[in-house]
Formats: C-alpha cells, sequence, structure tokens
C-alpha cells in the first residue's frame, strides 16, 4: 500500500517541477511578454487577434525577430477552463494581457489588479459590470470598447437609403447578451424612428433557415442582422432567403457585405484589434496611455452588386466594398 | 389468513400475445396453514404469489389477509405483512449491501425507514445470535457484501430476513431452483423450522414433488389458470409419489 | 501556485455536483443528465438574488430548493411517466434552459461591487460547505433510510419486498443529487464573478470525471469503505481540475487541451487497472 502512495506521489512532484521549468523572471526577459485570452474558437472573433498582432508587428513587436514573446491561451467556450487560462497567464507575470470577447475581459479584471488589461470585442466597461459609471474604470484596464450607439446610425442607414421602408425584420440570439443588448438598442431606435421592427428569437444556428422563413412570412421591407455568432454562422442561409423574397439585409457588421448583406455601418473586427494593438504598442514604447477607448473606425459600405439587384445607388458617404 | 375471491388476471390483454394467467381462482388459506402449489410450467402458479404480494394487480377479484381487503394495497405497502423468497437466490438480498445493512433493512420492513444509524452493537448481537445458528459462517462474516456470498449462503440469509420482522405470511417461489441437491435439502428444512417457529402461514410453489410429499399440510394444484384440486394432508392423508404423478398426467390438453 | 490554488478550488466547488452525480450514478444506478440545467440554474438564482441584495445564506437556502425541484421533475418523470431516466434527464435539462432564461432576464449577470461572499471569503466558504456536503452525504448513507436508499439501487424488487417505497426513494435521490448540484453552480457564481445561460453546457462531464477518477483512486488505494469512497469524489473532481490545469500548463496548443485531458484521465483509470496493481505488487 504505502509503496502506491509513494509512486503517486512522486508522479506528483514531477509533475510540479517539469512545470516550472520556463518561466523567464521579469527581470531577466529580454522582450516583452504578451498575453492573449480567447474565449472562443471563431473565424470572424479570430479577426480580432490579427488585427491586435498586426499592430503589434507594425510598431516593431514581433515574434519572429525575437522583439515580442507571446503566450495565447482558448478557454474552448468552456468558463472554469476560462478561470484557469487567465491563472495560467497572470502565472507568467506578463507585460500585458490582452482578452478576447467580454467573458475573457470580466474575468481578468476580477483576477488582477496590477498587470495591465487591453481588452478587445468587449463592450464599454460599465455596460459590461465592470464598474458602476463611466468614471471609475479599473486602473489597469485598458483597450478598445464599442457602445451600440452605432446601431442608431445604422438605422438611419436604412432611412437614408430606403425611405419607404417601414417594417424592419431581424433574428436575434437569446443566450448571448451582444445581441440581446443590441436588440434592445434596435427596438429602442426603430421606435424612435417610427419604424416597425418585427423580431424572432434563435438560439443556434440550425433554426435560422426556419425562423428567417417564418420572419419573411410577415411582410418585411428591410432585414437587420445584429451582430452575434449565430447570425455569422448562418449568415448564407439567411442570405439565400431575404434574397429570395427581395428583402435587402442591412447589418453592423462589414465582414458582412461581402457575403451578401447590402450595406452596413459599424465596428470592424480587424480593426478593432487593430486599435487596441495600436494603444499597446503605445504602451509597451513607454508611452502614457490612459484607459480604455471607443472603437474608432466605423465604416459604411456598401455592396455594389447587390445595390445594382435593389435599384439602390448610395451616396459618396459609402464605400464600396472592393470586388 | 389469505382470502381470494374470483381472482382473473389476463396478460397482454386484447393483443396476440394473451394470457389468461389467472381464471376465477377462489380460495382460502388459514392462519397456520403450509401451502404447497404444484402445477405444470404457465399454470399460473407464480402469477398466484404475485396477486398475493401486490406484484400484479388481478383484473378482477378480491384479494383478502387476516380479513383486511387488500386488492387495492401497493406492494411495499403490502410488504408489512407479507415476506418473499425468490426462485433467484440473488434477487433476496441486496448485493452491494452487507450480511449486517441487508439483515438491518429485513428488520425494518413494516415500519418506516428513518434517519437514525440503526445497526448499533445491540442490534449486532442480536443478528451474530441469529447467524451463527444458522451454521454457515455467517456470523463472522457481518460486513461483507453479500454478493460475495455463495448461492446457497444468499437464500439463507433471505429466510432469516423472511421471518425477523414481525411477518404473517411467507410467500416462496421455487427457492431452491437454482440450488445444488445438497444445499436445496439444507434451505427447505431450514424454511421449515423457521416458518413453524414463528408460526408463519406459508405459500410454497415448487416443481419438487418431494418436497409436496415432505413439507406441509394443503397441496394445491394449479392447471392452465384454474385451481383444480386441493388436498388436505390431514383429511385425506399424505399422497404417495405416484399419485401426485398421476395429477401431472390428468391434465387436459386443449382440444381433447 | 495561484495557479494550482485555482484547480483546487474550482475542483472543491465542482465536488458537490461530483457527489450528487455518485449518488444517482453509484448509488442509485440511474444516469440522471439534468445536471447541465440544475447547474445553471443554481446559477442564475445565485445571481438574481444576489444583485438584489438578498444574503448568501438565504440564496443557498433557495438555491437547495430549486435545484431539489429540478430533480424532482425529472424523477417524476421516470417514475410516473416510465420514460427512460436518461431521456427524462434530457428533457428537464432542455426545459431549464427556457426556465433559467426567465430567471436571469439576460444571458449573462455579473456581480458587482463583490456581492455575496467576497474573493477571500470565497475559499473557506467553499471548503466549508464541501466538508458539510461529504459528511452528510456520509452520514446519510449509514442511516437506516441510507440503507433502503442503497437497497433501492442494488435491488428494487428486494426493496420493495421489504417495504421500502421505492418510487419515492428514487425521486428523493434525484432531487438531492440534483441540490447538490445546484450549490456548485451557486459557489461557482461567487468565484467567477457572473452567471451566464451557458455555463451549464457540458458541465456533467466534470461531475462524471470526478466520480470515475475517484472510484479509480480508492481501487488503487484498496479501499472497500463507502465513507472513503465519497471522499475520494472530492478528490476526484480536484484530480480533475488539477490535471486539466496541468495540461494548459505544458502550454500545447489549445486546441488539444481536451483531447490531452480526456487521455491523462483515461491513464488514471487505466492505473486502478488490476493488471497494473499485479505489477505494482511484483515491485514489492
Amino acid at each position: 500500500m504505502y509503496r502506491k502512495i509513494f509512486f503517486i506521489i512522486s508522479l506528483v512532484f514531477i509533475l510540479f517541477t517539469t512545470s516550472c521549468e520556463n518561466r523567464t523572471s521579469k527581470e531577466n526577459r529580454t522582450a516583452p511578454l504578451v498575453g492573449f485570452l480567447d474565449f472562443v474558437q471563431d473565424p470572424t472573433i479570430e479577426l480580432a487577434r490579427k488585427g491586435f498582432e498586426d499592430a503589434l508587428r507594425n510598431n516593431g513587436f514581433s515574434e519572429e525577430d525575437g522583439t515580442v514573446e507571446w503566450i495565447y491561451t482558448n478557454a474552448q467556450g468552456d468558463i472554469p477552463t476560462l478561470n484557469q487560462a487567465c491563472e495560467l497567464l497572470i502565472s507568467r507575470s506578463p507585460d500585458l494581457i490582452a482578452t478576447n470577447v467580454t467573458l475573457s475581459t470580466i474575468t481578468t479584471v476580477r483576477k488582477t489588479k496590477d498587470i495591465p488589461i487591453f481588452m478587445i470585442v468587449s463592450p464599454r466597461p460599465d455596460i459590461a459590470g465592470l464598474s458602476k459609471d463611466t468614471l471609475s474604470y479599473p486602473e489597469n484596464l485598458f483597450g478598445v470598447y464599442e457602445t451600440l450607439a452605432y446601431i442608431d446610425t445604422a438605422i438611419n442607414m436604412i432611412n437614408d437609403l430606403m425611405p419607404d421602408a417601414r417594417t424592419i425584420g431581424t433574428i436575434y440570439n437569446q443566450s448571448e447578451p451582444q445581441s440581446v443588448d443590441a436588440f434592445e438598442v434596435l427596438s429602442a431606435a426603430c421606435k424612435k424612428l417610427n419604424l416597425n421592427l418585427v423580431s424572432k428569437p434563435v438560439t443556434n444556428s440550425s433554426e435560422s433557415q426556419l425562423v428567417t422563413q417564418a420572419l419573411l412570412n410577415e411582410e418585411v421591407d428591410v432585414f437587420f442582422a445584429l451582430p452575434d455568432n449565430v447570425i455569422f454562422a448562418s449568415f448564407e442561409t439567411i442570405e439565400k432567403n431575404c434574397s429570395q423574397a427581395n428583402v435587402p439585409i442591412f447589418t453592423s457588421e462589414s465582414g458582412l457585405v461581402s457575403r451578401g448583406a447590402l450595406a452596413s455601418y459599424g465596428a470592424d473586427f480587424y480593426q478593432w484589434g487593430y486599435q487596441c494593438g495600436e494603444q499597446a504598442s503605445a504602451f509597451l514604447l513607454g508611452e502614457n496611455v490612459t484607459g480604455p477607448e471607443e472603437v474608432i473606425i466605423r465604416k459604411r459600405i456598401f455592396n455594389p452588386a447587390v445595390a445594382e439587384k435593389f435599384g439602390i445607388e448610395p451616396n459618396e458617404l459609402y464605400q464600396p466594398i472592393p470586388d | 389468513m389469505i382470502d381470494l375471491k374470483n381472482i382473473s388476471v389476463t396478460f397482454n390483454h386484447g393483443t396476440s400475445t394473451e394470457v389468461n394467467a389467472l381464471k376465477e381462482v377462489s380460495f382460502s388459506v388459514k392462519k397456520g396453514d403450509f401451502v404447497v402449489v404444484i402445477g405444470a410450467n404457465g399454470s399460473g402458479k407464480s402469477t398466484l404469489l404475485n396477486v398475493i404480494s401486490g406484484n400484479i394487480a388481478p383484473d378482477h377479484g378480491e384479494v383478502s389477509i387476516d380479513g383486511i381487503d387488500v386488492t387495492k394495497v401497493i406492494a411495499h405497502k403490502r410488504a408489512q405483512w407479507v415476506s418473499r423468497i425468490f426462485q433467484d437466490p440473488m434477487a433476496g438480498t441486496a448485493g452491494e449491501l452487507s450480511v449486517k445493512d441487508n439483515l438491518r433493512l429485513a428488520s425494518l420492513r413494516s415500519s418506516s425507514k428513518g434517519l437514525k444509524i440503526g445497526s448499533d452493537p445491540d442490534f449486532q448481537r442480536s443478528i451474530q445470535q441469529e447467524l451463527s445458528e444458522l451454521s454457515l459462517g455467517l456470523e463472522d462474516r457481518l460486513d461483507t457484501p453479500v454478493e460475495n456470498l455463495s448461492g446457497g449462503q444468499r437464500q439463507a440469509l433471505t429466510l432469516l430476513m423472511a421471518v425477523s420482522d414481525a411477518s404473517k405470511l411467507l410467500l416462496m417461489d421455487e427457492p431452491t431452483a437454482a440450488l445444488d441437491p445438497k444445499t436445496s435439502v439444507r434451505i427447505m428444512d431450514l424454511a421449515n423450522s423457521l416458518s413453524r417457529k414463528a408460526d408463519l402461514t406459508t405459500l410454497l410453489v415448487t416443481h419438487n414433488l418431494r418436497d409436496a410429499i415432505e413439507f406441509g399440510n394443503i397441496i394445491i394444484l394449479m392447471e392452465d389458470g384454474k385451481l383444480t384440486r386441493v388436498h388436505d394432508k390431514g383429511k385425506d392423508g399424505t399422497p404417495e409419489l405416484s399419485e401426485l404423478l398421476s395429477w401431472y398426467s390428468g391434465i387436459k390438453i386443449s382440444g381433447t | 501556485m495561484e495557479f494550482y490554488t485555482t484547480a483546487i478550488i474550482q475542483g472543491l466547488a465542482f465536488a458537490c455536483m461530483g457527489l450528487g452525480i455518485f449518488l444517482t450514478l453509484k448509488i442509485f444506478k440511474i444516469p440522471d443528465i439534468t445536471t447541465d440545467g440544475t447547474y445553471t440554474l443554481g446559477g442564475a438564482v445565485t445571481a438574481v438574488m444576489l444583485t438584489n441584495g438578498m444574503s448568501p445564506l438565504l440564496t443557498l437556502v433557495v438555491v437547495i430548493f430549486c435545484g431539489a425541484a429540478g430533480g424532482i421533475a425529472t424523477g417524476w418523470i421516470h417514475t410516473r411517466l416510465k420514460i427512460n431516466a436518461l431521456l427524462a434527464g434530457i428533457l428537464v435539462m432542455t426545459a431549464l434552459y427556457s426556465v433559467n432564461l426567465a430567471i436571469m432576464g439576460r444571458p449573462n449577470i455579473p456581480l458587482i461591487d463583490d456581492k455575496g461572499f467576497s474573493n477571500q471569503n470565497i475559499y473557506l466558504v467553499v471548503v466549508v460547505l464541501v466538508f458539510i456536503a461529504v459528511f452528510f452525504v456520509i452520514w446519510l448513507l449509514k442511516t437506516d433510510f441510507g440503507i433502503a436508499m442503497r437497497s433501492t439501487g442494488s435491488n428494487p424488487v428486494m426493496a420493495q419486498a421489504n417495504g421500502v417505497n421505492i418510487v419515492y426513494m428514487k425521486v428523493f435521490g434525484i432531487a438531492l443529487a440534483n441540490a447538490m448540484t445546484a450549490i456548485s453552480g451557486f459557489l461557482m457564481v461567487q468565484y467567477q464573478g457572473f452567471a451566464d445561460i451557458n455555463m451549464g453546457i457540458g458541465i456533467v462531464i466534470s461531475g462524471l470525471a470526478a466520480v470515475i477518477i475517484g472510484e479509480s483512486l480508492s481501487r488503487i488505494m484498496s479501499y472497500k469503505n463507502i465513507a472513503i469512497t465519497i471522499l475520494f469524489v472530492v478528490v476526484g473532481s480536484i484530480v480533475f481540475r488539477v490535471v486539466l490545469a496541468f495540461s494548459l500548463d505544458m502550454g500545447m496548443n489549445p486546441n488539444y487541451l481536451k483531447l490531452v485531458t480526456a487521455i491523462i484521465v483515461l491513464l488514471i483509470v487505466g492505473l486502478s487497472n488490476q493488471k497494473f496493481n499485479k505489477h505494482l505488487i511484483l515491485l514489492k
């Protein structure tokens, strides 16, 4: 019996010692250490990371040249793993931690008050519950956030390009906070502009076809695609159905315009990540960074082929996407 | 003690596999009787026992135990009057529980299982006493999970459990069918002595005609769902083996 | 060390759920996966009550009742409607998704201002609660009621023949198990700082792993005592989380995280296999 206990204890001991190997302490570092905390594996959200990395690279911080060291972790959608991954990054004493999507940001803010946190694809801190108001943000919180004000502008886009439109249809995902919040802003905006909003809830991408068809049966003039993973994943289905029903799609995600939406006004994930990367680079170069800032690059984009189909000609404010 | 009035049981009513297991069976058992039930396979013997224990509800008819109409009483409530020994020696005890725990459960058969830790030293001493009388060595293996015991040991334990809480009725459904000849004899002797000692009304279903001769004071014959013969040894004496066999061959095959 | 402390605390928090699954799976022999739903239910109720200023103690009581209610639903569907236990569990789990969403009102509720137990206290609370849970279960299984419970799982026909109401027992067992799962939700929401509608997805695996690893470890140690077995469920839960943490620490591609974890768990289970034990004995 004791032999077995000894065996197990030595196994555990070996595990511990081997895991304490490659930890370069802060003083001995040649290049800054950057931690990246991702919550899910998603191609659209990945764009934010790419933007972040590119911004760092363009400011002289690249892994290939040895001017920066990365630790990248992804919680694979599991919250306990997110906690563990966050602790992992913290235990390596990085110079900063970039957090991609809201849950990563919330978790990291709870766990460290010292390590600078650069948030991406997260809402304004008080909206996320990280502070009581817009004045008392955590001291170590930086990065780029999005408010949902752009949705007002997006709705105005509809008035702009299709003044006769009266009824707007949309589907939203009840289990994503971003989607629900966006939906509420959308409802309020429609009410202000006296537009009729018809909506249907959806929980996963396999439901999109049916829900979209049900929605289109209710005589909508335009479809508004909210920023949401389920919609991103099943967009081709949504587009096909809307196209058949002759209903144009407006959205806040520029990535969807190249996939068939008519026009969009909103943040671009890649640019979002890039802007945060710029801020992070400034920090690493020793410049003064004050705190989280709002997303800057929001563009009006339209798809010329789709516009032609619907007989709409946007003015110069709108950028056509390259063919 | 037991009164059955016009009990009928049909399985799979209305389908192609419909079986009339019991057809208008009526009979009475007096307190203290030891009834041996014999009959061919499928004659309804086990169904009869299941109707008395409450595991099968009759389609019509009444069941009374000790004057109380229990037709609508659910099986686990009938347990306060009825103890069962099963054909499968493993079926009467809970394999993962220890000898002590099995006996503890049986001792609570008619009472509620409360939140106190019942297996105290007093209880342990009393069961050790009882177990040693079985001469199976079980008194030294109180904490052994019963799945580690042999079939014969488990069946003996089931018997002990059957008489451990004041039940009035002992139902035994071919208790030695899965046991070797020597163990079978021991178990039947044990069953007989325990039931006589506790003055239990007993029903024994068996294929072993020698058991019918040796034990009990009443023999009944089930044929094709009907009770066709009641033989009281007190009035008509103990039958010979050949006579019992002739009862069997008197079974009519449908159509003739 | 903070890194592995997280693993231990999460392991302890999930130990309650592990105990619940131990009860349904090992004692009652019922595979119950209502877990995903009742875990989130516990979390949802906790977040809503704490952000509305109610005391953590009252919240705990309500959480226990809610978890039990979920279990009673599954138990009722299984015993009264005679639906397979696994299916009953899935049905209730699916229904609870809507219930939880309705309770929360939004898909995510953050706990601002350290409502509930603060970061330091949560460690103590987790340890105390798990302690209480373990001793409660051990005590319960030793009582006459516990013997009736165990016989229901081991041999239901025999249990019934001995006066045990097995329908009531099964429902009670599933209710108790899910109440314990809900407690895990209560603890985790306070540890992670928010409740999320998707927090329960796949969480039953953590509980199953705790039971399986615990069983394997107790087999290695050759313990048959039921009290030790239960203690090892807690150990199993902690080991599972530590293994996960170690996989992360090894620094490999996060995509392979789940595969590597499965392999390591398999190794632990394989260690308890008899053949290997023989090799160990030969080492003497």
